[in-house]
């Protein structure tokens, strides 16, 4: 073991001399097949220790080896028995070829294409023979086609096709496989050929004008457990917006610099990942890999401009960034006393007390804090609680209708058991339908920082044991008070129903329990019919989609459970309101379910029409490797 | 996620390999791997109600951030909305300027309560706007924390498309009041106050224009200086020299650039060093090791034991798992308690500054470990060595996790979460252990952690199998007499065990006697808990308990009784 550890140290040390060489990594794994040397060592050990354990309650093999290797093991597909998977990993490879030969090109090179397409390609133009305008506005023009009929019999005569469609070639090429079947063109099951459903997006200049285009393929490859090529695309649906008017700019643009400037926080703090953090602070001031911190705009002076809140993991503190006249951002955290160093998830700004400035309320992993805003910028504690759950999103309104704002906590994970810590993204059972969460709270606001919390009281204790992430108060019913939706992760979401201060879960019976991964809830009327309606933020997953709809998946289980799988990987959700009736979930219609590993998310009426549009902010985690979990 | 158990009733053994899983995805989730990463934000245009397409790309929103909390906000008064993001990579924050082009028409409204029938923010407010270009009203709500993690702007913003004129502005305040409000033009900011039915407008701020730039992102460092707020020892390591006074271990290679710069640099300044009495201890990691005679430290090779050993401490106190850099150091105090880690290069000025992080205490340490001022609402956590402990474990080396714990607890005795770690790696290693003490340790890290029933149980099966664990039997009467919970409460029940602790002693232990007291009061005999509580404060002398054993005599004359 040494010896070879020491020539990769050498190694090592020739090729990067200026830098800092790592060396740990020999030790433990050495060269590209790591995976399985770390499994059989393990395994040889293993049986040894394993045998005889005692284990306290709950904690049976727990610490002691076999995980990490069994992760190994489910990470590699080919392991796993998951065919699908592997044909996914090789055809994507393809994709990813294909889309980055595209980026600026007008035209491709036949030679170029030899190892994406095969010799007997058939398959239909890319483009729609027949465009429809369905919809413009100032800002957009939106157009729509179905498939093509028209035929081409070379891969590059395909493509060829769609560059034409761009200026200078397209910008940026997205070409997502989320769907595998072992099935031929004709739809049979073959053992020659398999299908992939693809999802397209491509954007660039065409004739000076912004474009974006947004299409399905089936594509149809050669059935190859080492390198599959492209018989054949058919275009199953596409979809052209342009940027209206003689502008050629982008909706929305980056100005972050320009209102911090030289802000010592905003460099020193928030230009830093979270990964450059957490290989800094230890553990113990509370820091994780998933970083949910949230931002809360108010008007903390009073001077009619809104002030920006920042939470931040444990150990940097939060920021309160006062607007100056001019626009731009100074930092007023330590005057303010509002930095906390303690891991913060959420906050609001608001007037909690009635006395007519803004105070701050701040979801501190398992506290609730209420900053009472004293006047000159400074804030005081005025109460903290202890919420017995992992505390994210808090949402605030006056549910009672006594005239002061009460206050919702959405509890995540529950506190840790005998077990110790059960991992930032929980342990949830089932996965599906998850019953083991943190508790809700409700606070009812009885005037003078007196909070109390009457979870049980008012009804909220019902279905009150999932994962949740968001809420959002709403009369939906238009009776007059305000009703409350909750998204939770790992299952059924909650619509509260409020009868007089009562609360009945209705989710069930309404349509809008949206079995999936919820971290996110908006209100608004998109179809301005006056009935309002619903987006929840869910996990689009490609993996999922082929999975799920594998033979040997959960072979044990029956369809429904199966479909709440395959729901899980849906997507984002919309639930349109029907008067006097459950809601409608016309998501798939809507076209919205493509929200990728989604978290916020809100209506926003971005282009001034009138009609509220969406806004999805996504992205798990992003690491310097180039693989993907 | 194909794991996991179809119901919630399933075998122990199917749900293990579910949880393993878990447990195995979030350790992956420390070692920088991938996961839906790079993945474009989203955007949806609303195409009259219709149905919705894809524009992420053409609205420039489409940045591949690991995005979480996002709001809404006319930033700019330009009459268009902008958005804040928040994000877990660098840049960790956004501002998106809507750069619209102005055609449209808008309104902005900020709603206001009176404090009395309506909250002052007005949440649960709606707007209802009508136009003549369409007989749909546009409406829309104050929301507070709607979304994830965040809270939008105060101002209510309306596209209103290219209108002629606004029709009518209707208020529907949450009490139900309506209010229409006259004097209202289109494309302009205004201030509505509950009460009465004016809209008073709001002049715009007069801003300095924004420029859209990249923002700079600094070049990731490869240097770290990790300040350690609660010290943890140093793993064993068998090449290291008796530690006598504060040391500095430094790993370097004879072929590594940046070591031998270090060195040139500490050597340079033996002087400074040797004044500040620190032990440097160089451990090469070279297979052909000679000692160049130009460096004046004490020196050693080290084996890939104790390198393992020195990787897998610094993975135990960080929640980032990168493999350990040559050069690294570690600054320890004189009983062998690691104080500050640096992977790459560090000056002799820095570490002969951070001399003075191993004398100051935990509470100082922890605000000086940080680069960032701040209040904090949390106690200070205690060292916790199940942090190191545990890595030993995933590496496969339960014995040199049992050793690190052994360790620890002989510094530290009897910390109960240390105690249990070692008694179920003992379990796993198939060594003996006092089986009373463990079901006891289980009960008490479930009383511990609030879930009093399985604390309750466990206490019970503690006591039938071994009765004579009067530890259990005063901690589960100590539960039934005191819980605030009246369905857990069984005061009865708890009489009856503290009757019997008392008889066993001869009604000579303070602490039974004191229990009983409790017991008796959470009866409501009063009189009888004074008389009893009285004779505990006899017995305890100057324990520290008396303190409180006084308090519940007042408690109990009062006719109270002690609860939690």
């Amino acid at each position: 073991m040494k010896v070879s550890f020491l020539r990769s140290a050498y190694a090592f040390c020739f090729s990067n001399f200026h830098g800092i060489s790592v060396i740990a990594s020999m030790v433990f794994l050495s060269g590209c097949s790591d995976q399985e040397k770390v499994s059989k060592l393990s395994d040889e050990k293993h049986d040894k220790i394993i045998e005889g354990m005692i284990v306290a309650p709950g904690l049976e093999n727990r610490k002691v080896i076999a995980p990490l290797q069994d992760a190994w093991r489910r990470i590699d597909p080919k392991e796993d028995g998951w065919d699908s998977e592997v044909l996914n990993e090789l055809a994507t490879k393809k994709l990813k070829e294909l889309a980055s030969m595209m980026i600026g090109k007008s035209s491709i090179q036949e030679s170029d294409l030899k190892g994406v397409g095969a010799n007997d390609y058939k398959g239909t133009l890319l483009r729609s023979d027949v465009l429809r305008q369905i919809y413009k506005n100032d800002e957009f023009i939106v157009k729509s086609g179905g498939s093509s009929d028209l035929k081409v019999s070379s891969l590059k005569d395909a493509i060829d096709n769609l560059l034409l469609f761009f200026s200078k070639g397209p910008e940026k090429v997205a070409l997502k496989l989320y769907k595998i079947d072992q099935l031929d063109s004709s739809g049979k099951k073959s053992d020659n050929a398999f299908k992939g459903r693809v999802l397209v997006n491509i954007s660039g200049d065409s004739n000076g004008k912004f474009c974006q285009i947004n299409s399905e393929w089936e594509t149809i490859w050669t059935l190859s457990y080492d390198s599959p090529k492209l018989i054949g695309i058919n275009l199953l649906s596409y979809e052209e917006i342009s940027r209206g008017g003689e502008v050629n700019q982008k909706l929305f643009v980056d100005v972050t610099r320009s209102i911090f400037k030289d802000d010592y926080a905003y460099k020193n703090q928030f230009l830093k990942s979270t990964d450059h953090w957490r290989s800094r602070i230890t553990r113990d001031y509370g820091l994780d890999v998933v970083a949910n911190h949230g931002i809360a705009l108010g008007d903390v002076n009073g001077d009619g401009l809104d002030d920006l809140y920042v939470c931040q993991q444990g150990g940097l503190p939060n920021r309160l960034f006062l607007r100056q006249s001019d626009g731009s951002l100074k930092d007023i955290t330590k005057l303010s006393n509002t930095g906390w160093l303690d891991y913060c998830a959420s906050a609001l700004i608001l007037d909690f007390d009635n006395d007519g400035d803004k105070d701050i309320a701040i979801s501190q992993n398992f506290k609730i804090l209420f900053m009472d805003n004293i006047g000159n910028m400074k804030f005081e504690l005025a109460l903290g609680l202890g919420t017995h759950a992992q505390t994210f999103s808090i949402s605030s309104a006056d549910f009672d209708n006594d005239g002061d704002l009460d206050v919702f906590l959405c509890g995540y994970n529950p506190p840790s058991g005998p077990e110790g810590e059960s991992g930032v993204m929980g342990e949830p059972m089932p996965y599906h339908d998850a019953k083991n969460g943190g508790k809700n709270k409700m606070l009812r606001n009885d005037g003078k920082w007196n909070f109390t919390e009457i979870t049980e009281e008012c009804g909220l204790n019902q279905n009150n044991d999932r994962f949740s992430f968001a809420s959002s108060w709403h009369d939906y019913d238009q009776d007059g008070d305000l009703d409350l939706y909750v998204a939770n992760d790992y299952g059924r979401n909650n619509l509260y129903q409020n009868n007089d201060g009562q609360f009945v879960d209705v989710a069930k019976e309404l349509g809008v329990e949206d079995m999936s991964a919820g971290m996110s809830v908006s209100w608004g009327d998109y179809d301005r019919d006056g009935i309002s309606d619903l987006y929840v933020s869910n996990m689009f997953s490609s993996a999922g989609n082929r999975i799920t709809y594998q033979r040997q998946f959960k072979s044990d289980a029956n369809i429904d459970l199966i479909n709440n799988y395959r729901r899980h990987a849906r997507g984002n959700s919309l639930f349109q309101g029907v008067s006097g009736k459950p809601f409608k979930d016309v998501s798939q219609v809507a076209n919205v379910t493509m929200g990728r590993w989604a978290w916020g998310s809100r209506f926003a009426d971005i282009d001034n029409d009138g009609w509220l549009d969406i806004l999805v902010a996504n992205g798990f985690i992003t690491a310097p490797d180039t693989g993907d979990l | 996620m194909s794991q996991s158990p179809n119901s919630v009733d399933v075998s122990e053994k199917k749900s293990l390999k579910y949880k393993q899983g878990w447990r195995a995805l979030n350790r992956l989730l420390h070692q920088d791997k991938s996961f839906s990463g790079r993945e474009r934000n989203c955007a949806f245009i609303n195409c009259k109600g219709q149905g919705f397409a894809d524009n992420s790309s053409i609205s420039g929103f489409d940045f591949p951030d690991d995005a979480r909390a996002l709001i809404t906000t006319d930033w700019d008064f330009d009459g268009d909305l902008d958005v804040w993001v928040s994000c877990r990579n660098a840049p960790r924050i956004r501002l998106l300027e809507n750069r619209s082009m102005k055609k449209a028409d808008w309104l902005g409204i900020k709603l206001e309560g009176d404090g009395v029938s309506v909250n002052k923010d007005a949440i649960g407010t709606e707007v209802h706007v009508m136009t003549d270009l369409s007989s749909k009203p546009i409406i829309r709500t104050v929301y507070a924390g709607d979304g994830f993690l965040s809270q939008s702007g105060t101002y209510l913003h309306f596209g209103l498309g290219s209108i002629g004129k606004l029709n009518k502005v209707l208020v529907v305040w949450p009490d139900g009041k309506r209010s229409e409000v006259k004097e209202i033009k289109k494309s302009g900011f205004y201030r509505i106050k509950y009460g009465d039915d004016i809209a008073y407008p709001v002049q715009s701020p007069k801003l300095d224009p924004t420029t859209k730039s990249n923002q700079n992102i600094p070049p990731e460092e490869e240097e770290a200086r990790i300040v350690l707020p609660s010290k943890l020892p140093l793993p064993a390591i068998k090449e290291l020299p008796k530690i006598k006074k504060p040391m500095l271990i430094n790993l370097w290679s004879a072929l590594c650039q940046p070591c031998l710069e270090e060195l040139e640099e500490w050597s340079k300044n033996i002087k400074k060093i040797k004044e500040s009495d620190l032990h440097v201890h160089l451990f090469n990691v070279d297979e052909k090791y000679s000692m160049p005679s130009e460096y004046p430290f004490s020196h050693s090779s080290i084996s890939t034991e104790g390198i393992r050993a020195l990787d897998l401490f610094q993975k135990g106190v960080l929640d980032r798992w990168t493999d350990l850099p040559v050069p690294s150091s570690f600054l320890i105090d004189e009983f062998g308690e690691v104080a500050v880690i640096y992977k790459g290069k560090v000056s002799i000025d820095q570490i002969l500054s951070d001399l003075k992080l191993l004398d100051v205490n935990a509470e100082q340490r922890r605000a000086l470990a940080l680069p960032f001022e701040g209040l904090f609402i949390s106690p200070l956590p205690k060292p916790d060595p199940r942090l190191i402990s545990s890595r030993f474990l995933d590496a496969d080396q339960p014995k040199e996790a049992l050793a690190y714990l052994q360790n620890f607890n002989n510094r530290y005795p009897n910390d109960p979460d240390v105690m249990r770690m070692i008694m179920i790696i003992k379990g796993g290693l198939g060594m003996p252990i006092d089986e009373a003490s463990k079901m006891l340790a289980t009960a008490n890290a479930y009383r511990d952690s609030g879930d009093t029933r399985r604390a309750i149980e466990g206490y019970k099966k503690t006591l039938s199998r071994f009765p004579k664990t009067l530890k259990a039997a005063y901690n589960l009467a100590y539960i039934l007499a005191t819980d605030k919970d009246s369905t857990v409460r069984k005061p009865q029940e708890a009489r009856a065990l503290a009757k019997r602790l008392c008889l066993m002693t001869n009604n000579k232990n303070p602490y039974y006697l004191d229990l009983l007291s409790i017991a008796e009061a959470s009866c409501g005999n009063f009189d009888i808990a004074v008389s009893i509580v009285s004779d505990a404060i006899k017995l305890y002398g100057n324990d520290i308990e008396l303190k409180s054993a006084e308090l519940r005599l007042q408690l109990y004359k009062s006719k109270k009784s002690f609860t939690q």
